[in-house]
Protein backbone atom coordinates (compact mmCIF):
# COMPACT_ATOMS: atom_id res chain seq x y z
CA UNK A 1 0.00 0.00 0.00
CA UNK A 2 1.50 3.31 -1.06
CA UNK A 3 1.44 6.47 1.00
CA UNK A 4 -0.39 9.71 0.33
CA UNK A 5 -0.32 13.19 1.81
CA UNK A 6 -3.25 13.85 4.14
CA UNK A 7 -5.45 16.47 2.49
CA UNK A 8 -7.78 16.95 5.44
CA UNK A 9 -5.56 19.20 7.57
CA UNK A 10 -7.23 22.61 8.12
CA UNK A 11 -5.71 25.58 6.31
CA UNK A 12 -6.19 29.30 6.75
CA UNK A 13 -7.22 31.15 3.63
CA UNK A 14 -7.00 34.90 3.99
CA UNK A 15 -9.42 37.17 2.11
CA UNK A 16 -8.68 37.51 -1.64
CA UNK A 17 -6.50 34.37 -1.57
CA UNK A 18 -7.08 31.03 -3.27
CA UNK A 19 -5.98 27.53 -2.32
CA UNK A 20 -6.26 24.19 -4.11
CA UNK A 21 -6.12 20.56 -3.04
CA UNK A 22 -6.60 17.21 -4.71
CA UNK A 23 -8.19 14.00 -3.50
CA UNK A 24 -8.29 11.13 -5.94
CA UNK A 25 -9.39 12.41 -9.33
CA UNK A 26 -10.94 15.60 -8.01
CA UNK A 27 -9.03 18.87 -7.79
CA UNK A 28 -10.77 21.57 -5.81
CA UNK A 29 -10.14 25.34 -5.58
CA UNK A 30 -11.37 27.45 -2.69
CA UNK A 31 -11.38 31.22 -3.04
CA UNK A 32 -11.93 33.51 -0.05
CA UNK A 33 -13.34 36.47 -1.94
CA UNK A 34 -14.05 38.76 1.02
CA UNK A 35 -15.08 38.64 4.62
CA UNK A 36 -17.52 35.74 5.04
CA UNK A 37 -17.74 35.18 1.27
CA UNK A 38 -16.36 32.00 -0.32
CA UNK A 39 -16.25 30.46 -3.77
CA UNK A 40 -15.59 26.81 -4.60
CA UNK A 41 -14.95 25.09 -7.92
CA UNK A 42 -13.66 21.67 -8.94
CA UNK A 43 -12.32 19.85 -11.97
CA UNK A 44 -11.81 16.20 -12.78
CA UNK A 45 -8.15 15.24 -13.28
CA UNK A 46 -6.62 12.47 -15.35
CA UNK A 47 -4.36 11.03 -12.63
CA UNK A 48 -5.34 10.45 -8.99
CA UNK A 49 -3.37 12.28 -6.30
CA UNK A 50 -3.58 13.33 -2.69
CA UNK A 51 -2.43 16.89 -2.05
CA UNK A 52 -3.24 19.13 0.93
CA UNK A 53 -4.48 22.70 0.54
CA UNK A 54 -1.82 24.96 -0.99
CA UNK A 55 -1.75 28.43 -2.47
CA UNK A 56 -2.82 28.28 -6.12
CA UNK A 57 -4.14 30.47 -8.90
CA UNK A 58 -7.85 30.10 -9.55
CA UNK A 59 -8.57 28.25 -12.81
CA UNK A 60 -9.90 30.09 -15.82
CA UNK A 61 -13.43 29.48 -17.11
CA UNK A 62 -14.37 27.58 -13.97
CA UNK A 63 -17.93 27.26 -12.76
CA UNK A 64 -17.84 28.67 -9.24
CA UNK A 65 -20.32 28.10 -6.44
CA UNK A 66 -20.68 31.01 -4.03
CA UNK A 67 -21.34 30.83 -0.31
CA UNK A 68 -21.99 33.50 2.33
CA UNK A 69 -20.87 32.35 5.77
CA UNK A 70 -22.55 33.68 8.93
CA UNK A 71 -19.27 34.28 10.77
CA UNK A 72 -15.88 35.57 9.71
CA UNK A 73 -13.86 32.34 9.60
CA UNK A 74 -10.68 31.86 7.62
CA UNK A 75 -9.93 28.19 8.39
CA UNK A 76 -11.07 25.64 5.82
CA UNK A 77 -10.99 21.89 6.12
CA UNK A 78 -11.63 19.19 3.53
CA UNK A 79 -13.27 16.31 5.36
CA UNK A 80 -13.36 12.92 3.63
CA UNK A 81 -16.75 11.25 3.89
CA UNK A 82 -18.23 8.01 2.63
CA UNK A 83 -20.87 8.14 -0.13
CA UNK A 84 -24.38 9.22 0.74
CA UNK A 85 -25.90 5.93 -0.47
CA UNK A 86 -25.00 2.29 -0.01
CA UNK A 87 -22.30 0.94 -2.31
CA UNK A 88 -22.59 -2.40 -4.09
CA UNK A 89 -19.27 -4.10 -4.69
CA UNK A 90 -19.11 -6.75 -7.39
CA UNK A 91 -16.01 -8.90 -6.90
CA UNK A 92 -14.36 -9.96 -10.14
CA UNK A 93 -14.69 -13.57 -9.03
CA UNK A 94 -17.71 -14.77 -6.99
CA UNK A 95 -16.79 -15.86 -3.48
CA UNK A 96 -18.14 -18.81 -1.50
CA UNK A 97 -17.76 -19.00 2.26
CA UNK A 98 -17.80 -22.52 3.65
CA UNK A 99 -19.82 -23.35 6.79
CA UNK A 100 -18.08 -21.97 9.87
CA UNK A 101 -15.69 -19.94 7.73
CA UNK A 102 -15.06 -16.22 7.58
CA UNK A 103 -14.02 -14.27 4.50
CA UNK A 104 -12.10 -11.09 5.22
CA UNK A 105 -11.88 -8.71 2.31
CA UNK A 106 -10.80 -5.12 1.81
CA UNK A 107 -12.50 -2.88 -0.70
CA UNK A 108 -11.69 0.73 -1.50
CA UNK A 109 -14.43 3.28 -2.13
CA UNK A 110 -13.90 6.78 -3.63
CA UNK A 111 -14.51 9.38 -0.94
CA UNK A 112 -16.75 12.43 -0.93
CA UNK A 113 -15.10 15.77 -0.09
CA UNK A 114 -16.90 17.92 2.43
CA UNK A 115 -15.71 21.56 2.34
CA UNK A 116 -16.10 22.87 5.87
CA UNK A 117 -15.45 26.11 7.69
CA UNK A 118 -13.59 24.73 10.68
CA UNK A 119 -14.45 27.22 13.38
CA UNK A 120 -16.01 26.59 16.75
CA UNK A 121 -19.13 25.31 15.03
CA UNK A 122 -17.99 23.76 11.72
CA UNK A 123 -20.27 24.51 8.82
CA UNK A 124 -20.37 22.67 5.51
CA UNK A 125 -20.11 24.80 2.38
CA UNK A 126 -20.61 21.95 -0.06
CA UNK A 127 -19.89 18.27 -0.65
CA UNK A 128 -18.44 16.80 -3.82
CA UNK A 129 -17.74 13.20 -4.93
CA UNK A 130 -14.14 12.64 -5.97
CA UNK A 131 -15.36 10.25 -8.64
CA UNK A 132 -18.69 9.93 -10.42
CA UNK A 133 -19.98 6.46 -9.62
CA UNK A 134 -22.54 4.58 -11.66
CA UNK A 135 -25.60 3.27 -9.88
CA UNK A 136 -27.29 -0.06 -9.54
CA UNK A 137 -30.44 -1.59 -8.12
CA UNK A 138 -30.01 -3.82 -5.07
CA UNK A 139 -33.08 -5.83 -4.22
CA UNK A 140 -34.97 -9.05 -4.66
CA UNK A 141 -37.02 -7.62 -7.53
CA UNK A 142 -37.56 -4.28 -9.25
CA UNK A 143 -40.30 -3.29 -6.80
CA UNK A 144 -38.47 -3.84 -3.51
CA UNK A 145 -34.92 -2.71 -2.93
CA UNK A 146 -32.89 0.44 -3.18
CA UNK A 147 -30.68 2.36 -5.59
CA UNK A 148 -27.01 2.08 -4.64
CA UNK A 149 -23.70 3.18 -6.07
CA UNK A 150 -21.90 0.46 -7.98
CA UNK A 151 -18.22 -0.41 -8.04
CA UNK A 152 -16.67 -3.22 -10.05
CA UNK A 153 -13.43 -4.10 -8.34
CA UNK A 154 -11.25 -6.88 -7.16
CA UNK A 155 -11.80 -7.48 -3.47
CA UNK A 156 -8.42 -7.81 -1.74
CA UNK A 157 -7.53 -10.17 1.04
CA UNK A 158 -4.91 -7.86 2.59
CA UNK A 159 -4.78 -4.06 2.68
CA UNK A 160 -1.25 -4.17 1.26
CA UNK A 161 -2.70 -5.34 -2.05
CA UNK A 162 -4.61 -2.10 -2.45
CA UNK A 163 -2.46 0.26 -4.48
CA UNK A 164 -4.79 3.11 -5.40
CA UNK A 165 -5.47 4.79 -2.07
CA UNK A 166 -5.50 8.42 -3.25
CA UNK A 167 -8.92 9.77 -2.35
CA UNK A 168 -10.23 6.31 -1.54
CA UNK A 169 -11.41 4.85 1.74
CA UNK A 170 -10.46 1.29 2.62
CA UNK A 171 -13.37 -0.68 4.06
CA UNK A 172 -12.54 -3.92 5.92
CA UNK A 173 -15.43 -6.37 5.62
CA UNK A 174 -15.71 -9.77 7.31
CA UNK A 175 -18.35 -12.25 6.13
CA UNK A 176 -18.97 -15.00 8.64
CA UNK A 177 -21.00 -18.04 7.69
CA UNK A 178 -22.60 -19.52 10.82
CA UNK A 179 -24.90 -21.78 8.83
CA UNK A 180 -24.36 -25.39 7.76
CA UNK A 181 -24.42 -24.59 4.06
CA UNK A 182 -22.10 -22.81 1.67
CA UNK A 183 -22.67 -19.08 1.38
CA UNK A 184 -22.14 -17.92 -2.20
CA UNK A 185 -22.27 -14.25 -3.05
CA UNK A 186 -21.43 -12.26 -6.13
CA UNK A 187 -22.45 -8.84 -4.83
CA UNK A 188 -21.77 -7.17 -1.53
CA UNK A 189 -23.75 -4.18 -0.29
CA UNK A 190 -21.70 -1.89 1.94
CA UNK A 191 -23.86 0.35 4.09
CA UNK A 192 -21.63 3.39 3.59
CA UNK A 193 -23.94 6.00 5.22
CA UNK A 194 -23.71 4.07 8.50
CA UNK A 195 -19.92 4.01 8.62
CA UNK A 196 -17.25 6.36 9.96
CA UNK A 197 -14.03 7.53 8.30
CA UNK A 198 -10.64 7.45 10.01
CA UNK A 199 -7.42 9.02 8.78
CA UNK A 200 -3.84 7.92 9.32
CA UNK A 201 -0.83 10.25 9.36
CA UNK A 202 0.46 8.57 6.20
CA UNK A 203 -2.67 9.73 4.34
CA UNK A 204 -4.53 6.42 4.28
CA UNK A 205 -8.27 6.58 4.91
CA UNK A 206 -10.11 3.75 6.67
CA UNK A 207 -13.71 2.93 7.48
CA UNK A 208 -14.72 1.03 10.58
CA UNK A 209 -14.86 -2.75 10.42
CA UNK A 210 -18.11 -4.24 9.09
CA UNK A 211 -19.04 -7.82 9.95
CA UNK A 212 -21.80 -9.68 8.16
CA UNK A 213 -23.04 -12.80 9.93
CA UNK A 214 -25.14 -15.30 8.03
CA UNK A 215 -27.48 -17.52 10.08
CA UNK A 216 -29.38 -19.92 7.87
CA UNK A 217 -31.23 -21.58 10.73
CA UNK A 218 -32.86 -18.37 11.93
CA UNK A 219 -33.25 -17.09 8.36
CA UNK A 220 -32.03 -13.77 9.60
CA UNK A 221 -28.68 -12.15 9.02
CA UNK A 222 -26.79 -9.67 11.12
CA UNK A 223 -24.75 -6.65 10.19
CA UNK A 224 -22.39 -5.29 12.81
CA UNK A 225 -20.30 -2.10 12.73
CA UNK A 226 -17.38 -1.67 15.08
CA UNK A 227 -17.39 1.58 17.00
CA UNK A 228 -13.66 2.19 16.60
CA UNK A 229 -11.01 2.32 13.91
CA UNK A 230 -10.07 -1.07 12.42
CA UNK A 231 -7.10 -2.97 13.83
CA UNK A 232 -5.03 -2.15 10.74
CA UNK A 233 -5.33 1.56 11.57
CA UNK A 234 -5.45 1.51 15.35
CA UNK A 235 -3.93 4.99 15.77
CA UNK A 236 -6.01 6.69 13.11
CA UNK A 237 -8.05 9.76 14.05
CA UNK A 238 -11.79 9.98 13.53
CA UNK A 239 -12.44 12.35 10.62
CA UNK A 240 -16.09 11.84 9.82
CA UNK A 241 -18.95 10.34 11.78
CA UNK A 242 -21.64 8.19 10.12
CA UNK A 243 -24.22 10.09 8.10
CA UNK A 244 -27.04 7.96 9.51
CA UNK A 245 -27.49 5.92 12.63
CA UNK A 246 -28.44 2.39 11.62
CA UNK A 247 -31.67 1.10 13.06
CA UNK A 248 -32.21 -2.53 13.95
CA UNK A 249 -34.72 -2.88 11.11
CA UNK A 250 -32.33 -1.40 8.55
CA UNK A 251 -29.48 -3.65 9.53
CA UNK A 252 -31.44 -6.86 9.42
CA UNK A 253 -33.70 -6.06 6.50
CA UNK A 254 -31.08 -4.96 4.00
CA UNK A 255 -28.51 -7.60 4.66
CA UNK A 256 -31.06 -10.23 3.75
CA UNK A 257 -30.57 -9.25 0.10
CA UNK A 258 -27.01 -10.49 0.12
CA UNK B 1 -93.39 37.92 40.79
CA UNK B 2 -90.42 35.70 41.68
CA UNK B 3 -92.38 32.66 40.60
CA UNK B 4 -93.07 34.30 37.25
CA UNK B 5 -89.39 35.10 36.77
CA UNK B 6 -88.46 31.51 37.66
CA UNK B 7 -91.05 30.17 35.27
CA UNK B 8 -89.80 32.42 32.48
CA UNK B 9 -86.24 31.47 33.27
CA UNK B 10 -87.09 27.78 33.26
CA UNK B 11 -89.07 28.15 30.07
CA UNK B 12 -86.59 30.18 28.01
CA UNK B 13 -83.12 30.51 29.47
CA UNK B 14 -82.47 26.92 30.54
CA UNK B 15 -83.36 25.46 27.12
CA UNK B 16 -81.29 28.17 25.49
CA UNK B 17 -78.28 27.36 27.68
CA UNK B 18 -78.82 23.68 26.98
CA UNK B 19 -78.89 24.33 23.22
CA UNK B 20 -75.75 26.46 23.34
CA UNK B 21 -73.93 23.89 25.48
CA UNK B 22 -75.05 21.06 23.23
CA UNK B 23 -73.91 22.93 20.13
CA UNK B 24 -70.52 23.83 21.53
CA UNK B 25 -69.89 20.39 23.01
CA UNK B 26 -71.06 18.61 19.84
CA UNK B 27 -68.91 20.76 17.55
CA UNK B 28 -65.89 20.34 19.80
CA UNK B 29 -66.34 16.54 19.97
CA UNK B 30 -66.68 16.45 16.17
CA UNK B 31 -63.54 18.52 15.71
CA UNK B 32 -61.61 16.44 18.26
CA UNK B 33 -62.65 13.06 16.86
CA UNK B 34 -61.95 14.08 13.25
CA UNK B 35 -58.48 15.37 14.22
CA UNK B 36 -57.79 12.19 16.17
CA UNK B 37 -58.93 9.98 13.28
CA UNK B 38 -56.86 11.96 10.78
CA UNK B 39 -53.75 11.69 12.92
CA UNK B 40 -54.17 8.00 13.71
CA UNK B 41 -55.14 6.87 10.21
CA UNK B 42 -52.81 9.02 8.08
CA UNK B 43 -49.97 6.49 8.22
CA UNK B 44 -52.21 3.44 7.88
CA UNK B 45 -54.61 4.32 5.07
CA UNK B 46 -52.92 7.32 3.44
CA UNK B 47 -53.45 11.06 3.66
CA UNK B 48 -56.42 11.22 1.28
CA UNK B 49 -58.38 8.41 2.90
CA UNK B 50 -57.60 9.76 6.38
CA UNK B 51 -58.85 13.19 5.31
CA UNK B 52 -62.04 11.67 3.89
CA UNK B 53 -62.72 9.67 7.06
CA UNK B 54 -62.03 12.61 9.36
CA UNK B 55 -64.31 14.90 7.33
CA UNK B 56 -67.02 12.24 7.31
CA UNK B 57 -66.82 12.02 11.11
CA UNK B 58 -66.96 15.79 11.46
CA UNK B 59 -69.93 16.29 9.13
CA UNK B 60 -71.86 13.31 10.58
CA UNK B 61 -71.49 14.69 14.08
CA UNK B 62 -72.40 18.15 12.78
CA UNK B 63 -75.65 16.79 11.33
CA UNK B 64 -76.41 14.98 14.61
CA UNK B 65 -75.79 18.19 16.54
CA UNK B 66 -78.13 20.09 14.22
CA UNK B 67 -80.87 17.47 14.70
CA UNK B 68 -80.40 17.52 18.47
CA UNK B 69 -80.58 21.30 18.56
CA UNK B 70 -83.71 21.35 16.41
CA UNK B 71 -85.29 18.81 18.74
CA UNK B 72 -84.34 20.89 21.76
CA UNK B 73 -85.97 23.89 20.11
CA UNK B 74 -89.18 21.91 19.69
CA UNK B 75 -89.15 21.16 15.96
CA UNK B 76 -90.92 18.02 14.71
CA UNK B 77 -88.08 15.99 13.22
CA UNK B 78 -90.40 13.36 11.76
CA UNK B 79 -91.90 15.78 9.30
CA UNK B 80 -88.50 17.31 8.66
CA UNK B 81 -86.90 13.94 7.90
CA UNK B 82 -89.80 13.01 5.66
CA UNK B 83 -89.37 16.20 3.68
CA UNK B 84 -85.61 15.64 3.60
CA UNK B 85 -86.17 12.11 2.25
CA UNK B 86 -88.36 13.36 -0.60
CA UNK B 87 -85.87 16.13 -1.33
CA UNK B 88 -83.06 13.58 -1.23
CA UNK B 89 -84.72 11.41 -3.87
CA UNK B 90 -85.30 14.45 -6.07
CA UNK B 91 -81.76 15.69 -5.63
CA UNK B 92 -80.43 12.17 -6.26
CA UNK B 93 -82.20 11.93 -9.60
CA UNK B 94 -81.04 15.40 -10.54
CA UNK B 95 -77.41 14.76 -9.66
CA UNK B 96 -76.73 11.23 -10.82
CA UNK B 97 -73.44 12.22 -12.49
CA UNK B 98 -72.18 13.98 -9.38
CA UNK B 99 -73.13 11.03 -7.18
CA UNK B 100 -71.39 8.65 -9.56
CA UNK B 101 -68.28 10.78 -9.39
CA UNK B 102 -68.57 10.95 -5.61
CA UNK B 103 -68.79 7.18 -5.21
CA UNK B 104 -65.97 6.74 -7.72
CA UNK B 105 -63.89 9.24 -5.72
CA UNK B 106 -64.41 7.23 -2.54
CA UNK B 107 -63.39 4.01 -4.31
CA UNK B 108 -60.40 5.82 -5.80
CA UNK B 109 -59.20 7.09 -2.44
CA UNK B 110 -59.38 3.69 -0.79
CA UNK B 111 -58.09 1.70 -3.78
CA UNK B 112 -55.22 4.20 -4.11
CA UNK B 113 -53.93 3.42 -7.63
CA UNK B 114 -51.92 6.65 -7.40
CA UNK B 115 -50.97 9.28 -4.87
CA UNK B 116 -50.55 13.03 -4.99
CA UNK B 117 -47.19 13.84 -6.60
CA UNK B 118 -46.94 10.66 -8.67
CA UNK B 119 -46.73 10.80 -12.46
CA UNK B 120 -49.63 9.03 -14.15
CA UNK B 121 -51.25 8.61 -17.53
CA UNK B 122 -55.04 8.76 -17.37
CA UNK B 123 -57.25 8.75 -20.43
CA UNK B 124 -54.29 9.69 -22.62
CA UNK B 125 -53.21 12.58 -20.39
CA UNK B 126 -49.81 12.37 -18.73
CA UNK B 127 -48.83 14.52 -15.76
CA UNK B 128 -48.35 14.80 -12.03
CA UNK B 129 -51.30 14.14 -9.73
CA UNK B 130 -52.08 17.52 -8.21
CA UNK B 131 -55.15 16.67 -6.14
CA UNK B 132 -57.59 13.81 -5.62
CA UNK B 133 -60.94 15.36 -4.70
CA UNK B 134 -64.22 13.57 -4.12
CA UNK B 135 -65.67 14.49 -7.50
CA UNK B 136 -62.60 14.77 -9.71
CA UNK B 137 -58.87 14.21 -9.99
CA UNK B 138 -56.60 17.05 -11.03
CA UNK B 139 -53.55 16.35 -13.20
CA UNK B 140 -50.84 18.95 -13.78
CA UNK B 141 -49.37 18.29 -17.20
CA UNK B 142 -45.68 18.80 -17.98
CA UNK B 143 -46.48 21.99 -19.91
CA UNK B 144 -48.10 23.32 -16.70
CA UNK B 145 -51.78 22.95 -17.53
CA UNK B 146 -54.25 21.74 -14.95
CA UNK B 147 -56.57 19.02 -16.22
CA UNK B 148 -59.69 18.05 -14.30
CA UNK B 149 -60.76 14.46 -14.87
CA UNK B 150 -64.09 13.27 -13.37
CA UNK B 151 -63.51 10.39 -10.99
CA UNK B 152 -66.02 8.25 -12.87
CA UNK B 153 -63.76 8.52 -15.92
CA UNK B 154 -60.72 7.62 -13.83
CA UNK B 155 -62.44 4.50 -12.53
CA UNK B 156 -63.60 3.44 -16.00
CA UNK B 157 -60.46 4.17 -17.99
CA UNK B 158 -56.98 2.64 -18.01
CA UNK B 159 -54.61 4.28 -15.51
CA UNK B 160 -50.83 3.93 -15.80
CA UNK B 161 -48.81 4.87 -12.73
CA UNK B 162 -45.42 5.77 -14.15
CA UNK B 163 -43.53 6.54 -10.95
CA UNK B 164 -44.90 4.01 -8.46
CA UNK B 165 -41.61 2.10 -8.27
CA UNK B 166 -38.18 3.67 -7.64
CA UNK B 167 -36.72 2.39 -10.91
CA UNK B 168 -38.17 1.93 -14.36
CA UNK B 169 -37.05 0.77 -17.79
CA UNK B 170 -36.44 3.16 -20.64
CA UNK B 171 -36.70 1.70 -24.16
CA UNK B 172 -35.13 3.55 -27.08
CA UNK B 173 -35.47 2.36 -30.70
CA UNK B 174 -32.30 2.53 -32.80
CA UNK B 175 -31.95 1.71 -36.51
CA UNK B 176 -28.70 1.20 -38.44
CA UNK B 177 -27.95 0.65 -42.11
CA UNK B 178 -28.18 -2.87 -43.54
CA UNK B 179 -24.49 -3.03 -44.39
CA UNK B 180 -23.42 -3.23 -40.70
CA UNK B 181 -22.89 -6.35 -38.61
CA UNK B 182 -25.78 -6.76 -36.16
CA UNK B 183 -23.61 -8.39 -33.49
CA UNK B 184 -21.16 -5.50 -33.53
CA UNK B 185 -24.02 -3.01 -33.20
CA UNK B 186 -25.39 -4.89 -30.19
CA UNK B 187 -21.95 -4.85 -28.52
CA UNK B 188 -21.54 -1.11 -29.13
CA UNK B 189 -24.99 -0.28 -27.76
CA UNK B 190 -24.26 -2.32 -24.62
CA UNK B 191 -20.92 -0.58 -24.13
CA UNK B 192 -22.59 2.83 -24.48
CA UNK B 193 -25.23 1.89 -21.90
CA UNK B 194 -22.69 0.55 -19.41
CA UNK B 195 -20.54 3.68 -19.78
CA UNK B 196 -23.44 6.03 -19.03
CA UNK B 197 -23.63 6.67 -15.28
CA UNK B 198 -27.36 7.41 -15.47
CA UNK B 199 -28.05 3.81 -16.55
CA UNK B 200 -28.16 1.33 -13.70
CA UNK B 201 -25.65 -1.50 -13.83
CA UNK B 202 -28.33 -3.89 -12.63
CA UNK B 203 -30.75 -4.90 -13.98
CA UNK B 204 -28.32 -5.04 -16.87
CA UNK B 205 -28.92 -3.02 -20.05
CA UNK B 206 -30.56 -5.11 -22.74
CA UNK B 207 -30.32 -4.77 -26.52
CA UNK B 208 -32.99 -6.44 -28.65
CA UNK B 209 -32.62 -7.02 -32.39
CA UNK B 210 -36.19 -6.44 -33.49
CA UNK B 211 -35.77 -7.41 -37.12
CA UNK B 212 -35.31 -6.17 -40.66
CA UNK B 213 -37.10 -2.87 -41.09
CA UNK B 214 -38.04 -1.07 -44.28
CA UNK B 215 -34.90 1.04 -44.24
CA UNK B 216 -32.79 -0.27 -41.40
CA UNK B 217 -31.84 -3.06 -39.04
CA UNK B 218 -34.05 -2.26 -36.06
CA UNK B 219 -32.82 -2.53 -32.46
CA UNK B 220 -34.23 -1.50 -29.09
CA UNK B 221 -31.90 -0.57 -26.27
CA UNK B 222 -33.52 -1.10 -22.86
CA UNK B 223 -31.89 0.46 -19.80
CA UNK B 224 -33.03 0.64 -16.18
CA UNK B 225 -32.95 4.09 -14.63
CA UNK B 226 -34.08 5.96 -11.55
CA UNK B 227 -37.62 7.19 -12.08
CA UNK B 228 -36.59 10.86 -11.90
CA UNK B 229 -33.95 10.57 -14.64
CA UNK B 230 -36.07 9.80 -17.70
CA UNK B 231 -35.43 12.90 -19.78
CA UNK B 232 -31.79 13.26 -18.71
CA UNK B 233 -31.08 9.62 -19.60
CA UNK B 234 -32.89 9.82 -22.93
CA UNK B 235 -30.86 12.89 -23.94
CA UNK B 236 -27.55 11.53 -22.67
CA UNK B 237 -27.97 8.06 -24.12
CA UNK B 238 -29.09 9.21 -27.57
CA UNK B 239 -26.20 11.69 -27.66
CA UNK B 240 -23.74 8.97 -26.64
CA UNK B 241 -25.10 6.57 -29.25
CA UNK B 242 -24.83 9.16 -32.03
CA UNK B 243 -21.26 10.06 -31.05
CA UNK B 244 -20.19 6.43 -30.80
CA UNK B 245 -21.83 5.49 -34.11
CA UNK B 246 -20.11 8.44 -35.80
CA UNK B 247 -16.78 7.32 -34.34
CA UNK B 248 -17.34 3.72 -35.45
CA UNK B 249 -18.58 4.72 -38.91
CA UNK B 250 -22.01 3.24 -38.35
CA UNK B 251 -24.70 4.84 -40.46
CA UNK B 252 -28.06 5.90 -39.07
CA UNK B 253 -30.16 5.59 -42.24
CA UNK B 254 -32.92 7.87 -43.39
CA UNK B 255 -36.01 6.15 -44.75
CA UNK B 256 -35.25 5.40 -48.41
CA UNK B 257 -36.79 3.65 -51.39
CA UNK B 258 -35.00 1.45 -53.97
CA UNK B 259 -36.52 0.78 -57.37
CA UNK B 260 -35.52 -2.46 -59.11
CA UNK B 261 -36.31 -3.09 -62.71
CA UNK B 262 -35.91 -6.84 -62.09
CA UNK B 263 -33.12 -9.22 -63.10
CA UNK B 264 -34.69 -9.98 -66.46
CA UNK B 265 -35.28 -6.42 -67.46
CA UNK B 266 -32.85 -3.94 -68.84
CA UNK B 267 -31.41 -1.15 -66.73
CA UNK B 268 -33.57 1.92 -66.39
CA UNK B 269 -32.49 4.53 -68.89
CA UNK B 270 -31.64 7.92 -67.49
CA UNK B 271 -31.17 10.96 -69.65
CA UNK B 272 -28.31 13.17 -68.45
CA UNK B 273 -28.48 16.77 -69.52
CA UNK B 274 -24.90 18.10 -69.22
CA UNK B 275 -25.19 21.30 -71.17
CA UNK B 276 -28.23 22.80 -72.82
CA UNK B 277 -26.03 23.65 -75.82
CA UNK B 278 -24.94 19.99 -76.38
CA UNK B 279 -27.30 17.25 -77.59
CA UNK B 280 -28.62 14.92 -74.85
CA UNK B 281 -27.63 11.24 -74.80
CA UNK B 282 -29.18 8.12 -73.27
CA UNK B 283 -26.84 6.51 -70.71
CA UNK B 284 -27.53 3.06 -69.17
CA UNK B 285 -27.23 2.97 -65.38
CA UNK B 286 -25.39 0.19 -63.57
CA UNK B 287 -25.58 -1.88 -61.53
CA UNK B 288 -29.04 -3.30 -62.14
CA UNK B 289 -30.56 0.02 -62.92
CA UNK B 290 -30.85 1.21 -59.33
CA UNK B 291 -31.84 4.85 -59.19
Amino acid sequence: MSHAAPFWRPATILPHRCMAAQAGLLRIWILHTADRAWQVCSQKQQEPASEPLQEADPPENALWSRFEAPADEAAIRLTPALPDQAVVIRPAVPIEVLPGGTAEIFVSIPCWLRVELSGRAPQTLCELPTQALSKTWFGENTQQGEVCYSIRTRSRRTPEEITDIDGRIICPVAIRNDSHEKLPFSRLCIRAPHMSVYGQPDGALWANQTTLIHHAAKKENELLFSATAPAQAAHAELLCKPREIASEHTLRGLFSFL
Amino acid sequence: MLAQILDWFTLHIIPLVRVVALTMLGLWVGWFLSRLAHRQLREKVGAQAALLISKSIRYTLFVLVVFSVLRQLGFDLGAFLGAAGIAGVAIGFASQTSLSNLVSGIFLIFESPFKIGEVVEIDGITGTVDNIALLSTFIRTFDNRLVRIPNETVIKTRVINITRFPVRRLDLPVGVAYKHDAGRVIDILKEVAFANTLCLDEPEPLVIFNGFGASSLDFTICVWIEKTNVLATRNALLTDIKRRFDAEGIELPFPHLSLYAGSESAPLPIRLVADPAEPASDVPVTPKGTV
